[in-house]
């Protein structure tokens, strides 16, 4: 099933417009014009930089490696054939394969109604980065350190409750109504809880960037 | 921007905004620019939520295996659309000039079998039969054509006519008080005759035609027996 089959609308996006634009990263713009016109080569480039975390983020949503790989496979079969679809004024790359990875991974837990397990798997998973990274290219590991690095600082900021309530709606893919019967905790709450730990990483990362 | 929209966007970047809430926030999506842009950085956010996952090794086989399969299926090359849209422009033409001739051709035919649909439904066939006692086998069709004001007439077994007589073709029409005169002819020894005639003046809707014998050369108004008749 294809992303857009979520609830959440397919990462094929307009450009912004009087919402400002984002600044297109050159190096993104790049690689997906070589990978647009067929460069296998571009495309193994943007594999090495983004399967490592593509992956560890699948694995967190499937917890097994079998699948986990099919989804992978998956997931990168249909960035390439839909690499038309990224438009860098929108999102970075990274997100967007984020994006395209991620509705794989969740359609599949969906598909195999293994909700239960999976979240109570997820609620019990160590929230800290503290495992080594799988063999990889040096320059990508140190930028992959450096995006762990801001991701460890904005999620430092962010409350238990709220990571809690991210965990299991990104990770996990449970509804609103399942996390707040998960968590016993009003529907109200857990949307507030979601919005708040959004919103504060959003900030975050802003000042990051800026 | 208010919170509750707030809570939508961040509820439909991580798609668990459901039902008609989550239709009627992609409508609204559609006309806020604003609110565009808060998905997209919310969209940045939740991505980067990605790496707060446990790292876990990648299988160092699955890299070739991803790769073998998409150089199997490559990809839509959406910026190649400048290349191929003048020869997809020239194909739409070529298609469309193929259908417009076939089109006319087609049209030519069917205005050539209209026309000749047309002639037909113009033609009036008429069979006049005898209304003397002496040639009760005498016997005439007539064929008319209005639109083009002549027609053909055949006639058989009609006694051959005196020499100081002749046969002469009348066209009733209701618009003229008297019949209209077609013209004068006289038949061979077999009393046969097949010969094209043209009224001397137009007929419109003729009710019916006959044929009387008058003295040589005819005449301008019927004066001699009806020999045959029929519409």
């Amino acid at each position: 099933m294809e992303p857009h089959s979520l609830p959440r609308k397919s990462p094929t996006r307009a450009p912004r417009n009087g919402g400002g634009s984002r600044l297109p990263n050159e190096a993104d713009v790049l690689l997906v014009e070589q990978i647009n016109q067929g460069d296998d080569h571009a495309f193994a480039t943007f594999y090495d930089r983004f399967a490592p975390g593509l992956f560890s983020m699948i694995y967190a949503i499937l917890h097994d490696q079998k699948e986990s790989e099919d989804v992978l496979q998956e997931a990168f079969v249909q960035m390439w054939k839909r690499t038309a679809t990224y438009d860098a004024t929108r999102s970075s790359l990274f997100t967007w394969s984020v994006m395209i990875a991620r509705h794989k991974a969740i359609d599949r837990v969906r598909s195999r109604q293994r909700q239960s397990r999976l979240a109570e798997a997820v609620a019990n998973e160590p929230g800290d980065i503290t495992a080594s990274a799988p063999v990889e290219r040096a320059d990508h590991q140190l930028a992959r350190n450096d995006e762990r690095e801001r991701v460890r600082t904005a999620l430092s900021q962010l409350g238990a409750a709220q990571r809690e309530a991210l965990d299991l709606a990104f990770f996990a893919g449970l509804t609103q109504t399942q996390i707040s019967e998960k968590l016993g905790t009003p529907l109200g709450t857990v949307k507030a809880r979601i919005r708040r730990g959004l919103m504060a990483l959003r900030e975050v990362l802003g000042r990051a960037k800026s | 921007m208010n919170e509750q929209l707030e809570e939508q966007a961040s509820l439909y970047v991580l798609g668990i905004l459901e039902g008609p809430e989550a239709d009627a926030f992609a409508q609204q999506l559609e006309n806020n620019a604003e609110l565009r842009a808060l998905v997209d950085d919310l969209d940045e956010a939740a991505a980067m939520y990605a790496r707060s996952a446990p790292a876990q090794p990648l299988p160092p086989d699955l890299r070739a295996q991803v790769l073998r399969r998409v150089t199997v299926s490559k990809p839509i090359p959406f910026p190649k659309r400048v290349n191929w849209l003048p020869w997809a422009i020239a194909a739409c033409l070529a298609l469309v000039c193929s259908y417009l001739v076939a089109d006319r051709v087609g049209l030519r035919q069917r205005v050539t079998s209209l026309e000749q649909r047309d002639v037909l439904s113009q033609i009036q066939i008429a069979s006049l039969s005898s209304q003397v006692q002496n040639a009760p086998d005498a016997n005439a069709v007539v064929v008319w054509d209005e639109q083009k004001q002549r027609g053909v007439l055949k006639v058989t077994q009609l006694p051959r006519n005196a020499s100081d007589h002749d046969y002469q073709l009348w066209l009733v029409d209701p618009r003229y008080k008297n019949p209209v005169d077609g013209g004068v002819f006289h038949v061979s020894n077999d009393g046969s005759l097949n010969v094209p005639f043209q009224p001397t003046i137009p007929v419109r809707g003729a009710k019916g035609f006959a044929i009387s014998l008058e003295r040589k050369g005819g005449v301008t108004k019927a004066e001699g027996p009806i020999v045959l008749l029929g519409k």
